[in-house]
């Protein structure tokens, strides 16, 4: 019986701890997947202990293996295959898993390690592991959602071996990265793994705690592998605080709630697992019922698209947006980060993602800005573009399973999708159009969501996994617009499919936009829409969001509506009166909003270059000035700066065009390998609130990606940032190439392990002790005089 | 194995308070100094703190180079003299968690003000975190300084071979990059000896 068939036939039992076990036999601390070369017999005898005791998965013993470690890893794995195999012997009802752990490091952005290298990783592990007759791979005591998926899609590219993941969850219920197991059940069974549970961090009792959101949504075999409680030393000895029948009392337990597979972490031996086989061999087995929801995830939570309905955040997407535009074709992230942040503050439950712009690479652009956007909010993202190529881009580096905008009814665009989907998971938008157009009629629109449904089928993609958008036109040019799409929700949500909206569209050529829109969404959600895609700052759609849900019976005890009620301030009747701090005092004070406010004011009665020159200017120095004499302190230069900023940003929209960006530019880079860029940040803070275009280039730079920058922005001074001695190197070769390759560029240097003294030694060009030190550096460059 | 005793825990942010010196240092203020953004950042910064630790009691072997503490030998004069006449010493680490990295990473997107100030807390709190679990797991005991590899020529390379030893990878999920930095960054390991 091969092992996918046995997962629902038969109790299947992991085997326990192998590092502890190893650590007592040995006497000596060594990482368990070095005892395979070293002592075999002992690795030998524990796997025949475990077999003993009624295991049937043998667990291979290559947790701690990858190539980055070990350049000798395929011997390492060769050798640890085999042992297991010689364990087996002739039993054809025994598996052998290979043992797929973390790599140790954290992935990009929080970490340094690409997505695309740990999938490397773990691929060559692969590879070996089906090489040298593994039956399974089990990805284990994983505790980032990211790294989790990287590990997944290696297993699924290179191998056709059955997947089983366990993560490590905390007692709080959370992998320490965040996710918690419902986050965790939607992605992977959207990667389509065989079976899914939690390992390692503590006992069984916690793990009977969180097992009933697995056994609520998961469709999948679950499986426990515990620790045997926290370890303790008593005689010499370490032991565990759990022993084998007060484990095997609650492993009962967990088998009787209907975990399918049952198994140990650190700290059990045979002899717990021996007391476990003997409890509950005679329970029967639970065949997993399939769960019938609609979801999408992010790195920490999923969103159901169950009661209440889902709000989609519309603001990135360059449509009609010229400061996003300008914002993507600059490669300005911050800009875009700050729409999704702000977004999620208003409200949103999922941030929409469109970067398409003729003039970018929208592929490259899309899998920057969701793995940015991913770092700045724990919202999902709905994958927005035509192009299925670049929804692959980011579908494959998204962590956790996105939302995808979308399918259609047109052949092409399902044989595009629908693969995408199988291969990395996601619920995906489909559209009622096809070949013939968008239907008239509303059950014209249902026939074109009925084939989007068969042929998703074909791919192994359930209708929970669409949400179909009965598409509204412009009601401007099509008066029966919104009947049409309030009856095709209707009929979808009668049909059991759930239903979305692009609700702004049916406004299109009309003023005032916002009272038709409002009005429209209040219908649709009354008629049973599930979620929509919106502007999250409009008041008129949160007021109906909020009102048509309580009306549509899916705010229980209107407690969302009182709670938005008590909170929604009356519109002002008028401007508020000015009369604040001038503009001048609002930057000395560091007062973003009021430097905002008293740049617009001050714009009223002087030209941009007036107000730059006698508000913005003489405001910089005085805290500058403050600041070299110790009178005030960087906190407060930093709030001036950021005010400083608030207040450019509102003149620089009123200056002639050309004037508009400053000829003055600098590169800045934390160099590769440091991802720590809070020094480069202020320094670019303040070399913006001096005026300079600064090309933040961001963190882990490749030196490459600096000499790059430097030719494309014809930009000859650049500033480089280091926190760690161990990253210094990085910075000397980064220097050595920008002045073998662009000899006119000038680089200065900075960072917590930086001196004058170092900064000679790298050849760099200066050294900026602090942010002030890198404006005056930037000031000699250009030979600007202030003051 | 040379293993004497495993302690772990959380620290509640309650039991967190910061140094005013230690602040100030980390702020690059003068001893004393406040203003309402440092305490408007100070305060969510208490929101998303979820300070754990972990480690290990162990007896030392001692050489005239350096010290063994069970996951190698270590060469460092530094620690040779602090740890001279312990027999023993505490191993441990110490994180605020990876949800101070991620808003640190929404701050320096959002504000770098805000960024800057909350980080240098953040720093002041892990300090503060270990300072904390020394005093208490020092209890009973007469315990040197904590001291951290990287510091003198205590050398960082040791850094994964620790955190392997006392599980902080498994139990506080600290990870260790290419340069040896820690993940989440705000994380301290520390060397405690007991006299």
């Amino acid at each position: 019986m091969d092992f996918r068939t046995a997962l629902y036939q038969k109790r299947l039992y992991f085997d326990g701890g192998y590092g502890t076990l190893f650590e007592e036999m040995s006497g000596v601390f060594l990482p368990s997947e070095q005892q395979n070369l070293r002592a075999p017999e002992m690795v030998l005898s524990a796997h025949r202990a475990y077999l003993a005791a009624g295991c049937n998965i043998l667990t291979a013993n290559t947790f701690g293996i990858n190539r980055d470690k070990y350049p000798a890893y395929r011997e390492m794995i060769a050798a640890a295959l085999s042992l297991a195999k010689e364990a087996r012997g002739t039993r054809e009802d025994v598996y052998i898993a290979y043992d797929l752990g973390p790599t140790g490091r954290m992935l990009a952005p929080m970490g340094d390690l690409a997505f695309e290298d740990a999938v490397a990783l773990f691929a060559a592990n692969v590879r070996e592991a089906a090489a040298c007759g593994a039956d399974l791979i089990l990805i284990e005591t994983m505790n980032d959602c990211s790294e989790t998926k990287a590990a997944v899609l290696a297993a699924k590219e290179n191998s056709d071996l059955p997947i089983v993941v366990t993560n490590a969850y905390d007692e709080g219920g959370k992998l320490m990265t965040g996710a918690d197991p419902l986050a965790m059940i939607v992605m992977l069974e959207g990667l389509g793994v065989d079976a899914i549970g939690m390992n390692c961090s503590f006992g069984p009792d916690a793990m009977l705690r969180l097992v009933d959101t697995f056994l609520t949504y998961s469709s999948l075999p679950i499986v426990t592998n515990p620790n045997a409680g926290l370890p303790a030393v008593r005689e010499g000895k370490t032991v565990y605080l759990i022993d084998p029948d007060e484990f095997a009392a609650d492993m009962r337990k967990l088998a009787e709630k209907g975990v399918a597979v049952l198994g140990g972490c650190c700290g059990t031996t045979p002899a717990y697992l021996a007391k476990t086989v003997e409890e509950t061999q005679n329970i029967p087995l639970t065949v997993p019922r399939k769960k019938q929801f609609t979801a999408v995830s992010s790195y920490t939570h999923a969103v159901l698209f169950a009661d209440r309905p889902v709000r989609i955040g519309e603001r990135i997407n360059p449509t009609g947006k010229p400061k996003l535009r300008e914002a993507l074709k600059t490669g300005n992230l911050e800009y875009i980060l700050n729409e999704g942040i702000r977004q999620a503050d208003a409200g949103a439950d999922i941030l929409d993602c469109n970067v398409g712009l003729p003039e970018i690479d929208e592929g490259e652009t899309m899998e920057r800005v969701v793995t940015a956007l991913q770092s700045v909010t724990d919202l999902p993202i709905q994958i927005d573009s035509p192009s299925p190529d670049v929804l692959a881009r980011a579908m494959r580096v998204y962590c956790g399973k996105p939302l995808v905008n979308s399918v259609n009814g047109k052949k092409e665009s399902m044989e595009a999708v629908f693969p995408l989907i199988r291969r990395y998971g996601g619920t995906v938008i489909a559209l009622t159009i096809d070949e013939e157009g968008i239907p008239d009629s509303a059950a014209g629109r249902f026939a074109i969501a009925e084939k989007i449904a068969a042929k998703a089928a074909e791919y192994g993609i359930e209708k929970k996994d669409l949400i179909v958008d009965p598409l509204c036109l412009a009601v401007s040019s099509d008066g029966e617009s919104g009947k049409t799409v309030l009856e095709s929700i209707r009929l979808l949500h009668e049909g059991g499919y759930k239903t979305s909206l692009g609700v702004s569209n049916i406004s299109f050529g009309l003023p005032q936009r916002d009272l038709v829109n409002s009005a429209f969404f209040s219908a649709a959600l009354l008629a049973g829409l599930d979620c929509a895609i919106l502007n999250p700052f409009s008041e008129p759609m949160k007021n109906a969001y909020f009102a048509a849900t309580a009306l549509s019976g899916k705010d229980s005890g209107c407690a969302a509506y009182i709670a938005y009620a008590a909170n929604a301030a009356p519109a002002p009747a008028t401007q508020a009166p000015s009369g604040g701090p001038s503009l001048r005092a609002a930057i000395e004070a560091g007062l973003s909003g009021e430097a905002r406010r008293g740049a617009i004011e001050a714009l009223k009665n002087a030209s941009p270059l007036q107000v730059i020159d006698s508000e913005i200017v003489p405001a910089l120095a005085a805290v500058g000035e403050q600041f070299e004499k110790k009178t005030l302190f960087l906190p407060q230069l930093l709030m001036s700066a950021e005010a400083a900023s608030a207040a450019f940003g509102v003149v620089r929209e009123k200056l002639p065009k050309g004037q508009s960006e400053s000829e003055r530019g600098v590169i800045l880079a934390t160099v590769r390998g440091d991802i720590h860029d809070i020094g480069k940040n202020i320094v670019k803070v303040l070399l913006e609130s001096y005026g300079y275009t600064v090309f933040d280039l961001g963190k882990n730079v490749e030196p490459a990606a600096v000499l790059d920058a430097v030719r494309r922005h014809h930009c000859r001074f650049v500033g480089l940032s280091a926190l760690m001695t161990t990253t210094v190197p990085a910075m000397e070769e980064t220097v050595r190439l920008l002045h073998e390759s662009e000899p006119e560029t000038r680089v200065m240097v900075g960072g917590a392990v930086l001196n004058p003294e170092y900064a000679a030694m790298i050849h760099a060009d200066a050294y900026a002790p602090d942010a002030m030190g890198a404006v005056h550096l930037a000031d000699e460059f250009y030979g600007v005089r202030r003051g | 194995m040379n293993v004497l005793a495993y302690f772990d825990g959380a620290i509640p942010v309650q039991h967190l308070f910061l140094d005013e010196t230690e602040k100030a240092a980390r702020l690059s203020v003068k001893n004393g100094f406040e203003n309402a953004e440092i305490a408007a950042c100070d305060e969510k910064l208490r929101t998303v703190i979820d300070a754990r630790y972990t480690g290990v009691r162990v007896a030392i072997k001692h050489y005239e180079d350096g010290v063994d503490l069970g996951f190698g030998k270590i060469e460092s004069c530094v620690l040779v003299k602090n740890l001279a006449r312990c027999p023993e010493a505490f191993v441990f680490a110490v994180t605020l968690g990876h949800g101070v990295d991620r808003y640190l990473a929404r701050l320096g997107a959002a504000s770098p003000a805000a960024h800057f100030i909350t980080d240098a807390l953040a720093s002041a709190y892990a300090e503060a975190a270990c300072d904390l679990v020394s005093r208490k797991i020092a209890e009973g005991f007469s315990a040197r300084p904590r001291v951290s590899l990287g510091y003198g020529d205590m050398p960082l390379a040791a850094q994964p071979a620790l955190l392997a030893f006392i599980k902080a990878d498994k139990r506080l999920h600290i990870t260790i990059g290419e340069s040896l930095l820690m993940s989440p960054a705000k994380s301290i390991t520390a060397i405690m000896g007991v006299l």
